[in-house]
Order: C-alpha cells, then sequence, then structure tokens
C-alpha cells in the first residue's frame, strides 16, 4: 500500500528497504511472501521527476567518461525504466574471490527468472578449448509496470514515494532510527535496514553516514573496488556466410539484429582455460553479420587485400555466389577490481544536503590485452575453418587511443568479503561490525564477470529475504 | 619597359606555378583514388588481420 510521508512520523517498521529498484522491489515481494511486513522508501516519485533525479549528479574523474546523472533513473523501479533487459548468470569462475559461491546463488534462479519473466536456461557450448558460445535471457520487464499496482494492494508491502533517506541513527553498532528528508524530528524505527539504493548510491550514502557514526568502521573501504564494464567494437572481418552460420548456428542466439548491425549475431565468451593461461579478464564478444550492402565490407576487402593479396580469387568467388559477408565484432568486459577505482564525496550537496558523488575510475590495461586475445582466438578460429578473416581495430593496440562505451553497469563500492580491509559486507550482506545495516545490490559484488548484473541483483535480493526472515523471528 | 617585363614574367610564372599545382592534386586524387592501380605502392592496412601463411 502507497503510505504518506506524514503518516510514517514516529513509525516503526521490523524492515526498512531504501530503494525500489531490481534488488529493493525483489527482496520486498520476497518478504511479501514470507509473510512479513516491510517498508519501501523511495526518493523519487511514480514517475521521473527532474527534481529526484538532480540528486544523481556528481563528479566523474579518469579515462573513462560517463554522465552518472543520466545512466541511472530516480523513480518507482529504477533504472529498470530504461534499462536493455539482457540477463545471464554469473560464470562459476566468476565467484572465485567471493564468500559466496554459484551454487550458493543457484537455489533462486528459477525465482529470479520468474520475476525478471525470463526462461531459466542459460546454455553454453565450446566451440573449441578456447572459445565458448554463450546463451543471454532477454527480459522485458519494467518494475513500474510489472509490480506498482501488486505493491499499492499489498497489506504487507508499504511504499512511501518522494521519501529519501537522509541518516541513520546508531546504538551499540546497530541502526535504531533512520532520519527522513534532512529534518531531525521525522524518524522511523526500524529492526533491520537495506540499502537498496543502486550500485553508486548505496556507496555514496553509506560514506555519508559513516561521517556521522562511528559504529560504522573507518577501516571499511566503502566506495572503493568500484567497477563497470566497458563496451566497445573492436574488430571487423569478411567472411562466408553459409559457412559461418553453419559452424556458429546455434538453438540459442537471441541477439537478431544487434544494434543495426546486421542480421545474425552470435555471443562467444573466453573459456576458464583461456582465462587462466592467458591471465585476461572475462569477457563477451558479440560477432555480427552484416550483408553486402554494408559500407564496412568494401573498405573491410580493401583492407585485406593490402596483406593478403592470395586471398584475392576467393574473395571474388564468394562475391560473385552472393556468399560473401561482413563481420563485426564488439565487445564487453569485465574490470578487475582495483582499491583506487573509487567513490568518495565531493564538496558540492544535493537538495537533501548529502553530499554529491565524486567517482574516480581508470579503465582497466588487462582490457585491451583482453581484446587483442579475443580478437587473435576468433580469426585463428576463422582461418583454421576457412570461415573468413578478421581483424583487430588499431584502438585496442594502444591504451592511450582506447576509448569505451560505458555499459551503465555500475559494480563495487560495499564489495562482499570475509576479509574487512577489503571488503564492507559479508556473505550474508551485513556491514561489517554492524548487528542490522544491510546493503543489497550490484554494489556487493566482489567481481564483476562480464554478465549483465541485474538477474545476479535479483538472485541475491531473494538470499537477503532468506537470511532475514531468520533474523526477524529472533526479533 | 622593364616593368611591363617584370609584370608579363610574373604572369606567366603564376600561370606555370597554377598549372602544375592543379597537376600535382589531380595525380594525387587520382592516385589515391585507386584510378593508377599499376602502382607498386602497397598501403598500410588500418585493422591488424589475422592471417593464414598462404593468404600473404
Amino acid at each position: 500500500m502507497i503510505i504518506k510521508k506524514s503518516e510514517l512520523i514516529n513509525k516503526k517498521y521490523k524492515i526498512v528497504i531504501c530503494g525500489s529498484g531490481p534488488a529493493g522491489v525483489s527482496l520486498a515481494l520476497e518478504l511479501e511472501k514470507k509473510n512479513i511486513e516491510c517498508l519501501i522508501i523511495e526518493a523519487g516519485d511514480e514517475f521521473y521527476s527532474d527534481f529526484a533525479q538532480k540528486r544523481y549528479e556528481g563528479k566523474v574523474l579518469g579515462n573513462f567518461p560517463q554522465d552518472i546523472s543520466i545512466t541511472r533513473l530516480s523513480q518507482f523501479g529504477g533504472t529498470t525504466g530504461h534499462w536493455g533487459g539482457t540477463c545471464r548468470t554469473l560464470d562459476d569462475y566468476d565467484f572465485s574471490e567471493w564468500p559466496i559461491k554459484k551454487k550458493d546463488l543457484d537455489p533462486y534462479l528459477k525465482k529470479s527468472c520468474e520475476i525478471l519473466e525470463i526462461p531459466n536456461v542459460f546454455r553454453e557450448r565450446n566451440i573449441n578449448e578456447n572459445l565458448k558460445i554463450i546463451e543471454f535471457q532477454e527480459s522485458d520487464v519494467r518494475f513500474y509496470e510489472k509490480y506498482f499496482e501488486h505493491i499499492t494492494k499489498s497489506k504487507l508491502i508499504h511504499l512511501c514515494l518522494n521519501c529519501s533517506i537522509y541518516n541513520i541513527l546508531m546504538e551499540n553498532n546497530a541502526v535504531k532510527k533512520i532520519i527522513i528528508d534532512g529534518e531531525k524530528n521525522f524518524s522511523i524505527e526500524t529492526n533491520f535496514l537495506v540499502l537498496a539504493c543502486g550500485g553508486i548510491e548505496n556507496s555514496r550514502l553509506l560514506l555519508w553516514f559513516r561521517e556521522h557514526n562511528k559504529n560504522i568502521s573507518k577501516k571499511l573501504p566503502i566506495g572503493n573496488y568500484w567497477m563497470e564494464h566497458p563496451f566497445k567494437k573492436i574488430g571487423s572481418g569478411v567472411g562466408n556466410f553459409k559457412l559461418i552460420r553453419k559452424k556458429l548456428k546455434n538453438e540459442f542466439e537471441k541477439f537478431e539484429n544487434f544494434r543495426n548491425w546486421g542480421n545474425f549475431t552470435v555471443s562467444i565468451s573466453p573459456t576458464q582455460k583461456l582465462i587462466k593461461d592467458n591471465n585476461i579478464l572475462n569477457s563477451s564478444i558479440f560477432l555480427t553479420l552484416h550483408d553486402r550492402d554494408n559500407d564496412n565490407l568494401k573498405n573491410n576487402i580493401k583492407d585485406l587485400l593490402c596483406v593478403a593479396p592470395n586471398l584475392s580469387n576467393k574473395i571474388i568467388k564468394l562475391f560473385n555466389k552472393n556468399l560473401l559477408c561482413g563481420i563485426t565484432i564488439s565487445s564487453s568486459w569485465e574490470q578487475e577490481a582495483t582499491f583506487n577505482n573509487k567513490i568518495t564525496l565531493s564538496s558540492s550537496k544535493d537538495s537533501t544536503g548529502i553530499p554529491k558523488t565524486k567517482l574516480e575510475y581508470e579503465i582497466s590495461t588487462n582490457t585491451i590485452k583482453t581484446a587483442q586475445e579475443m580478437i587473435n582466438q576468433i580469426g585463428l578460429f576463422f582461418v583454421n575453418h576457412d570461415l573468413g578473416r578478421i581483424g583487430g581495430d588499431p584502438e585496442i593496440y594502444k591504451l592511450n587511443s582506447f576509448i569505451s562505451e560505458a555499459g551503465y553497469h555500475h559494480i563495487g563500492g560495499t564489495r562482499m568479503g570475509k576479509n574487512k580491509s577489503n571488503s564492507v559486507v559479508d556473505e550474508n550482506l551485513k556491514v561489517h561490525e554492524t548487528e542490522n545495516l544491510f546493503v543489497c545490490g550490484s554494489s556487493t559484488f566482489t567481481s564483476g564477470g562480464h554478465a549483465n548484473p541485474t538477474l545476479s541483483i535479483v538472485q541475491l535480493s531473494l538470499k537477503l529475504a532468506d537470511h532475514l526472515k531468520g533474523k526477524i523471528r529472533a526479533v | 619597359m622593364y616593368k611591363k617585363f617584370i609584370n608579363l614574367r610574373r604572369r606567366n610564372f603564376n600561370k606555370l606555378i597554377s598549372i602544375n599545382i592543379m597537376n600535382l592534386l589531380s595525380f594525387n586524387i587520382l592516385f589515391f583514388k585507386g584510378v593508377f592501380p599499376f602502382s607498386k605502392k602497397q598501403k598500410k592496412p588500418k585493422l591488424k588481420w589475422i592471417l593464414d601463411e598462404k593468404d600473404k
């Protein structure tokens, strides 16, 4: 049900969830199924408003520019209001530094897929020992469209819009009250507080809370180890349309006309062996075939024949048989968790009086090494099976000229771990050395993998609901 | 008379220069457009191609 802000004064809830994005709403829905009441407070409105969105403004420093005021949405449903909907689970080997493993999240996969309305199928098939074709799923779910009405009718989920958390009051390492909208007299008592405000806001709020609460340890690396998923076109090629389709055709391809680049796209990822042997990052390649009318095809042929004159006859034959196609290769990468890639508090403040975000981020040098290795591996695969020829874009051979698009996946900052010196929350998403302060969302990921994070965010929320259920009984 | 002579020479010189520049430009345009395929000068490829030894 919808609760007005005035109705919240001096009220007490067992669980308060800050944020109504996929993390917060999935948690609330699961708690409702367990017959547990909770309150969601959302700083934004039912729909987009410039006023709420303005709180997301901040400063970005480093070699990975992105506008953090537009990459996320401050409204009910959060960034699912404009997300792409691509979903995939993290790989087993992405969890090597996590305090939990993939098998700990697997029990929540089926329910998470139901929430996102996607099939619970994430197949992969090795095409050789170094490369595998992987399956993504595409979700059309906008959390506002799917869950807002349900929540307004729910007796157990209370929702207060245009209500932003300003600070917390702690006693003996436990959150006792949360202060709303900067008004000291306006507080809500709670047994458990869950921050589910997104991959940047979770860090910003925790940093701000720490300035006023000695109970949150200064040693915790809040805001550090922040990550993204860079995205870039990294190569091109020419090939035999029929042979490539035959060799890479799979029953789980989902990207028809990917980015309007072509009519067949296949997603390829490195195997664990390739990652380990070459010390590269996990990544996903999108290999798209386009037709012979595309200008790039002519340029690619000209470029190839400069260095491979003996291929002329073969290309002319393919052209005459109408089998010649152009190939575009793009990639997104995992990034290493680096201490110095961080969120800190800026000197200027937002409308509620909380300092704005300052984000410092340098793209990993391993990104171009990974791009080069993947182009090399796919190129060799094409040579070995005589499918065509692949070439790497010049930018992937020089870090200085490597400018990537952002994947708009905000990961880390309140990472999960057992060691308090390099993590902020434990395996149950509880902030170290606190009793009842939890964080949920991609900010808790210990490493980023290459997969889009939303599915894993929902899995973590459902796992947290199970944990909170056990805790609530003890209250 | 001397001045006239100088002007004439300058006009001819300017004319000569302009023709040469035009020739040079058009030659370059034709050359880079690939109209002279008999040129043995090989262009540097933009992409770094993964090739078989037999391709070269």
